[in-house]
């Protein structure tokens, strides 16, 4: 519009929906002064007209105002009682306005009465500085910039913005406006008698007809035109003849939905992006790809030069997978905005001449990270690594580093094992692991220089991760370099773990204060939240399976309303709290990992994001599937599933076809474990370096699969390839994981000696790591083999357990704690020294624990000998009645084993 | 025999030529009494375009357009031909023809007055009540073209800080009704369907456009600007063969210009030159054939082409631009400067003209001046894509580099198949040291003109800098560059020194050796020429031929210091295992003598 090139950089451009608004405030400030006047209201429903304006003056929920139509539905809705009048009476005062002259007229009225105020009791609402005070003087302001043209616009724009909603809001049927149409086409005729051939151009012509015909026949159409503008008919025929091209525009636009739409100020729009982005980033969204895309086209039709829109496409593409589309809308922006930027972030100014080419280029290797595509990614990193140092920009320098640790940490092997290590030239020799730490050091050390809370709490919580997967030499053995023993050292987890929070709570409240002074590199906190938020999701990427970065901006809210930082460091404490469930995982407490996790899920909903989310359901999930059994677990996760949208779905769906395998594997149906198990592997994206966490899990199953249904030798071949790819990729984790699994399958193989070593190696490997829960599943793997080895060992075996036990009790699940009960009752019996008859409950009281955890566990043929052995004891013990029951119940187990070991069936839960 | 043969053939292009006047004199009326200048304009110049008009069998055949390679062609001036003769051959249209006998009512004559006189709205409310097809062409024509006037209107109007540019022609809808409802019916003529065309173009249906174009060129070929339209829908190769195009001589032109406008440029060129042989003084072909030859980079056989299109034409404006370029590249400083006062003199505010002014100010190092004109260029056109490229250049010169790619960005966002603004904008990034962000660009570029060894170079530099380091990949892109007929020698030379650094001192012999013949084919002897007979000395006596190490250590003497004193190293190494060497066989002669 004309007050736009007329410099009005502010992108406030005065439009009908505005005009209307204006028209509500002047109803609202002093209904009488108004030509006709507003009706008075009573006092609460001017409270919530009052509220109404408030949110209508700073609403953001869509780029395009509402149609005439939509506000009266709107206000119908905020107020039920008044709202029918009010509306009809603005149609009424729109309805008047039909010339510039009476938009003057308008302006003219309202000029003077945004600061006398009727209401006293809250006049402050329509004072000068309120919000609806300003919103007026602005719309005012606007109005004296237009020129005459943009006026007439106005005018026509007024006209086609009514038109739709007149027939709803007046009551006027529709065929009666037709009737109307035909009545003037008929006079047309009259005249010259062409229209009929042509009714677009009738339509078009009708405004202008209508305005040249005689008054009443203009009331008879809308019985409140009380008007007749003398000025018009007799005024400059140029101005006659501008105005019938002007109104034959307006009925085309009429017809013309989208012809229709009026931008909000570029202030609304950017918070209607930022809000998308934000959803896209939470991946709660639930709008489908085309849907955004259709959207954000019409968009940048009417805001060509809002390069942001190129980059929430950008998003949206990269979150449905479209890699083409991504890169080019991702390369627009960059281009787009680097020129710029003024625009879109007022205060970004000192930024533009330097260029945002370097966050361009983190964004282009976060994208890379996302679609796999390691070594691109890597070249970007590094280059954005380069340029950001070259034009000092240190914030974009801490993110673009952090990305690397990520993607280092991430997908070390796969680029260790590529030719393209030569990134770091200076230093070849060193491993990927210890690249990986000095980068996080860098990291963290540039990241405390800068005062970037965000990229702090990363960088701790991404040491705490090494920390918690690597051996290091012990720090208390410094003297002794050689004779160091390896270790990880779950203290500086701990430390590392408990630091970041603090200094996150900190921030908040120091980043709360630095907003209310108003800072004006709002540019350069969007930019390190674009990456903040990238970042934020980097620590939980190892425990969760979906392994791609989130990559790029998110802006959830409107920035200058909500502070931007509290929010993605928020999100960062939460995802602290996560890691804290894993490493308590990892150093073996059930329990603890259930706390944590349940004050991610219940403390953080609001600010993690969905990946976040999800995985903290999934843990939790888990945890009950350890201690209450699957079906419970499969309930919640059944809840979880619901909860969540595609991409967060992909997870919960994992954990689910792991309970399912699980169970299959214990109730004996073999078909059901192996589809469940070829289904979590066609989970994985088939791309290398992706996803090796769930590749992993999806292996190990399936070793687990044969090793159940006796086919050894493959299970054997199966589980070396698994240790050596696990070795390969550093996993010490999942090596000793294998290596138990390995021990398992010797001794079901019933050469337990074997065994031994696996299972030693095993024990030696946890103990290093401090994997508590681990080590103790070696133990009991070690004394059952023992115990396989020969009677002569069960003393050994049962001391073996008696170690155990504190820690399977207190920590362990159910698996385990059934497994060590077994384990213990058969060191019992098969103890020659160990008499049943003087200690009869020393048998007893684990087989019936075993029993029980079992039966939880749908495990029928182990709980089937828990009841055999338990008949046996029994029976010596000459106590006929239990050993009875013992003995039918060990039938129902075997008859219930047998019917799921027949079964052919083989349906996953949808 | 001969000699019937060639009277035969003669009389043949005479039947042919006299056949194409009487058509295209025909054509111009209809063209004109229908407000379509431009295509009026188009025919016209090929009606002059066609052999002079003489007696059957007198004069000879113009000259074969393959012979005139390099001699400037000697070109008939002009003269008027008055006599009017219908060829044997006219295949006229026939439902035109009764409608050019039809007396035009009084109406009409008011209404193309007004038409002509650019008021187009009175023009079509005048011809409301008409019935007839020319009436009815002409009131939709004059409907839309109020419309377009109204929408550049709005489009000043509405530019707002957001740059709306949603401004549509608000005429379209009511136009695409009434011609959908004539057309369902199959009542529109040739006209009619280029009018439909137009409006479903600009209403974004091409498909149907392209059929709706289609049917209209092959009941009335000679619209230049209804094939001008089908062009602009062509943007794909594949779009081409699907069209359903009657053959006619309309047509080679259409498919010489859309070869142009894909970069099919030596397919182009062979259909200009068919066509020259039937319109061997249009100046079209010429403008068009000059240009292809400035996309193939073959500049002074474009150069000379446009001299003689302005001898003949002088007050023409149009292909000026890249005229200018060509200067521009050769640095006429002086012609360039003739150019541009022409132009100006011509018409001041032509897109061209401005471009043409850039262009000089470009050359002569003021580029704020030259920014400023071409601004004025995009503002007379906003779509004017050379202009937006070459302004990106301009603000390279700058150092301004944001605003160098946003300009860039903005040719490509026009037409994504501009390789100039794609390897452009590759450049500018390259120039910020990004190498690695620089690749996508020069990607599009190459593979928009995958048989330019520039784009190649350019992709393999960008992989050789220090940062990427990926020698196998620029390894293998200057080797496209050389198979694409490198004209610089950038690709054997860059080649030459990689393997040199990589160690493969065989491969590096082989490019060297490669590059020094071509460089004393082209008698440039650079610092190149040095660099080469340097590692071929060494190389050669690593090899042990040394003779022919002395060769090019004797050839080094000739130049600068530094290499002197390395040759003069190398020449005193050689003698000395000569010597060794001249030793050495004398004594293993004694050994085995027994």
């Amino acid at each position: 519009m004309a007050a736009g090139s007329g410099g009005n950089s502010s992108g406030f451009v005065l439009t009908p929906h505005k005009l209307a608004i204006c028209m509500l405030t002047h109803a609202y400030a002093s209904p009488a002064s108004a030509s006709p006047p507003f009706r008075a209201l009573p006092a609460d429903a001017r409270r919530r007209l009052a509220l109404f304006l408030l949110d209508h003056s700073k609403a953001c929920d869509g780029y395009l105002e509402p149609t005439l139509e939509e506000l009266g539905q709107q206000l119908r809705e905020a107020m039920p009682d008044v709202g029918g009048m009010l509306v009809e009476q603005l149609g009424s005062h729109l309805l008047l306005v039909s010339s510039p002259e009476e938009l003057f007229q308008f302006f003219f009225s309202i000029r003077g009465k945004s600061i006398e105020v009727e209401g006293h009791d809250e006049h402050f609402l329509v004072e000068q500085n309120s919000l609806p005070g300003q919103f007026l003087r602005r719309c005012i302001l606007s109005f004296n910039l237009l020129s005459f043209e943009g006026t007439c616009r106005l005018v026509t724009e007024l006209d086609a913005y009514h038109r739709p909603a007149l027939t709803i809001a007046r009551g006027i049927p529709s065929d009666k406006e037709l009737a109307v149409g035909k009545l003037s086409d008929r006079e047309d005729e009259g005249e010259d008698g062409l229209e009929d051939e042509n009714l677009q151009w009738g339509g078009g012509n009708l405004e202008h007809k209508l305005s040249a015909l005689p008054s009443s026949v203009r009331n008879t159409t809308h019985e409140l035109h009380e008007l007749a503008d003398p000025g018009r008919s007799g005024g400059g025929g140029v101005r006659d003849g501008g105005f019938a091209f002007a109104f034959g525009d307006a009925a085309s636009r009429g017809e013309n939905a989208s012809k229709t739409s009026f931008l909000r100020t570029v202030g609304q729009v950017e918070g209607y992006l930022k809000e998308q982005a934000g959803l896209i980033e939470k991946e709660m969204r639930q709008v489908p790809m085309m849907e955004l895309d259709a959207n954000l086209c019409h968009l940048e039709k009417l805001a060509p030069d809002m390069p942001r829109t190129h980059y929430l496409r950008y998003l949206n593409c990269l979150h449905h997978g479209d890699y083409l589309t991504a890169m080019d809308n991702l390369h627009r922006y960059f281009d787009f905005s680097a020129g710029k930027g003024g625009m879109s972030s007022a205060g970004a100014s000192s930024d533009a001449s330097v260029g945002r080419f370097q966050a361009g280029l983190l964004s282009l290797g976060s994208m890379h990270a996302h679609f796999g595509h390691v070594n691109q990614a890597m070249q970007a990193l590094n280059e954005a690594v380069r340029i950001a140092q070259q034009n000092n920009d240190d914030s974009c320098l801490v993110h673009a580093l952090a990305a690397l640790c990520h993607l280092l940490s991430e997908v070390g092997a796969v680029a260790d094992s590529s030719p393209k290590n030569s990134y770091f030239g200076n230093q070849p020799s060193l491993g990927m692991q210890q690249q990986l730490l000095l980068l996080l050091r860098r990291c963290l050390q540039r990241a405390l220089e800068l005062k970037l809370p965000h990229l702090v709490a990363f960088s701790r919580l991404a040491l705490a991760k090494f920390d918690l997967q690597h051996v290091r030499k012990s720090p208390s053995f410094g003297g002794l370099k050689s004779a160091g023993r390896q270790g990880t050292s779950p203290v500086e987890v701990c430390k590392a773990l408990r630091l970041s929070p603090y200094l996150l709570s900190d921030t908040v409240s120091n980043s709360l204060s630095l907003q209310t002074g108003g800072s004006g590199n709002i540019a350069t906190i969007n930019q390190q939240r674009q990456t903040g938020n990238t970042s934020a999701s980097f620590p939980a990427q190892p425990l969760s399976m979906s392994g791609g970065m989130t990559g790029g901006g998110g802006w959830s809210t409107m920035g200058g309303r909500l502070g931007p930082l509290p929010d993605s460091v928020l999100r960062l404490a939460g995802t602290s709290h996560l890691l804290r469930a894993a490493s308590w995982e990892l150093y073996g407490s059930a329990p603890m990992v259930r706390v944590s996790a349940l004050v991610h899920a219940i403390c953080y909903t609001d600010v993690a994001s969905a990946d976040d989310l999800s995985l903290s359901y999934v843990k939790l999930a888990q945890h009950l599937a350890a201690s209450k059994g699957y079906s419970a677990a499969l309930a919640a996760l059944e809840f979880a599933r619901r909860k969540f949208s595609m991409v967060a779905k992909s997870r919960v769906r994992a954990v689910q076809l792991q309970l399912v395998h699980d169970q299959a594997l214990h109730r004996g149906k073999i078909k059901l474990a192996q589809v469940a198990c070829g289904e979590l592997s066609s989970l994985a994206s088939p791309a290398l370096g992706v996803d090796m966490e769930l590749k992993t899990e999806a292996a190990f199953r399936h070793t687990r699969s044969f090793l159940a249904s006796g086919h050894l030798d493959e299970a054997t071949t199966s589980a070396r390839a698994l240790f050596s790819s696990c070795y390969k990729a550093n996993n010490q984790l999942n090596t000793g994981l294998v290596l138990l699994l390995l021990a398992d399958i010797h001794k079901r193989a019933g050469s337990a000696v074997t065994g031994l070593p696996y299972a030693l190696a095993g024990l030696t490997l946890c103990q290093s790591y401090s994997l508590d829960l681990l080590q103790v599943t070696a133990m009991v793997t070690l004394a059952e083999l023992w115990l396989d080895l020969g009677v002569s060992h069960a003393a050994r075996a049962l001391l073996l357990l008696y170690q155990c036990l504190p820690i399977v009790l207190g920590h362990g699940g159910l698996e385990l704690r059934a497994r060590t009960n077994l384990a213990v009752a058969h060191c019992h019996l098969s103890n020659p020294s160990f008499s049943v008859k003087l200690k009869p409950e020393e048998v007893l009281e684990p087989l019936h624990q075993a029993a029980v955890e079992y039966g939880i566990l749908e495990d029928n043929a182990l709980e089937g000998e828990c009841h055999y052995l338990q008949a046996l004891v029994l029976n010596t013990l000459d106590r006929k009645e239990e050993r009875d029951e013992a003995a039918a119940a060990f039938r129902r187990c075997m008859v219930a084993l047998n019917e799921n070991q027949a079964s052919e069936l083989a349906v996953l839960p949808v | 025999m001969e000699e019937w043969r060639n009277f035969y053939e003669n009389a043949k292009s005479m039947m042919w030529s006299a056949a194409h006047r009487v058509e295209l004199r025909r054509a111009i009326r209809h063209l004109r009494d229908r407000g379509l200048y431009a295509a009026a304009k188009w025919a016209a110049e090929q009606l002059v375009g066609l052999p002079e008009e003489t007696s059957r069998n007198a004069g000879p055949p113009p000259a074969p357009y393959s012979d005139s390679e390099k001699t400037k062609l000697k070109r008939p001036s002009r003269r008027k031909d008055s006599t009017t003769q219908v060829g044997p051959g006219y295949a006229g249209s026939g439902n035109l023809r009764e409608e050019d006998e039809e007396e035009d009512d009084d109406v009409l004559l008011l209404a193309k007055a007004f038409f002509d006189m650019r008021e187009y709205r009175r023009a079509a409310h005048a011809l409301r009540g008409s019935t007839g097809k020319k009436a009815f062409f002409l009131r939709c024509y004059a409907t839309y073209l109020a419309g377009e006037k109204r929408k550049e209107e709005e489009i000043i109007e509405l530019a707002g800080p957001l740059g709306r540019s949603d401004a549509v022609n608000p005429e379209l809808v009511g136009l695409e009704q009434e011609l959908f409802a004539l057309y369902s019916k199959g009542a529109l003529d040739a006209f009619g369907s280029y009018m439909y065309g137009v409006v479903l173009h600009e209403r974004e249906r091409k498909a149907d456009a392209c059929t709706v174009l289609c049917a209209s060129v092959n009941a009335y070929p000679w619209n230049w600007s209804a094939w001008l339209e089908l062009q602009a829908l062509c943007t794909d190769p594949d779009i081409l063969p699907t069209l359903n195009l009657n053959d006619h001589w309309m047509r080679d032109f259409f498919l010489a210009s859309v070869d142009l406008d894909l970069q099919r440029n030596s397919d182009g060129l062979a259909r200009y030159r068919a066509l020259y042989a039937l319109f061997p003084r249009s100046d079209h072909i010429l403008a068009q054939t000059a240009t292809a030859h400035y996309n193939l980079r073959d500049f002074d056989e474009a150069e000379g082409l446009f001299e003689e299109l302005l001898r003949s034409d002088p007050y023409r404006i149009e292909g000026m631009d890249i005229y200018s370029n060509i200067l521009y590249v050769k640095e006429c400083f002086a012609a360039l400067s003739h150019l541009a006062h022409k132009s100006v003199l011509t018409d001041k505010y032509r897109p061209e003209t401005c471009c043409i002014i850039g262009n000089y100010y470009s050359l002569k190092a003021q580029h704020e001046k030259a920014v400023v004109y071409f601004k004025r260029a995009l503002r007379l056109n906003r779509k004017y894509l050379s202009a937006w490229t070459l302004m990106g250049h301009e603000y390279v010169e700058m150092k301004n580099t944001p605003a160098a790619i946003d300009a860039y960005r903005r040719a490509v966002d026009i037409n994504p198949r501009d390789y100039r603004a794609w390897y452009g904008l590759g450049q500018t990034y390259e120039i910020l040291a990004m190498p690695y962000y620089a690749l996508y660009y020069y990607r599009r570029a190459t593979q928009l003109r995958p048989h330019d060894a520039r784009m190649w170079c350019a992709m393999g530099q960008c992989y050789e800098t220090e940062q990427l380091n990926m020698h196998d990949a620029a390894i293998r892109c200057y080797r496209r560059a050389l198979s694409n007929s490198d004209r610089e020698g950038i690709a054997l030379h860059k080649l030459a020194k990689l393997h040199e650094n990589l160690g493969q001192a065989d491969q590096a012999a082989f490019y060297y050796r490669k590059n020094l013949e071509r460089m004393e084919a082209d008698q440039n002897e650079g610092q190149d020429f040095v660099d080469a007979l340097l590692f071929l000395g060494n190389y050669c006596k690593n090899k042990g031929s040394l003779e022919e190490a002395e060769k090019f250590c004797d050839r080094l003497l000739d130049y600068g210091d530094p290499a002197k004193e390395d040759a003069k190293a190398l020449l005193r190494e050689i003698r000395s295992v000569q010597q060794h060497t001249a030793n050495l066989p004398s004594m293993d002669l004694e050994q085995y003598t027994p």
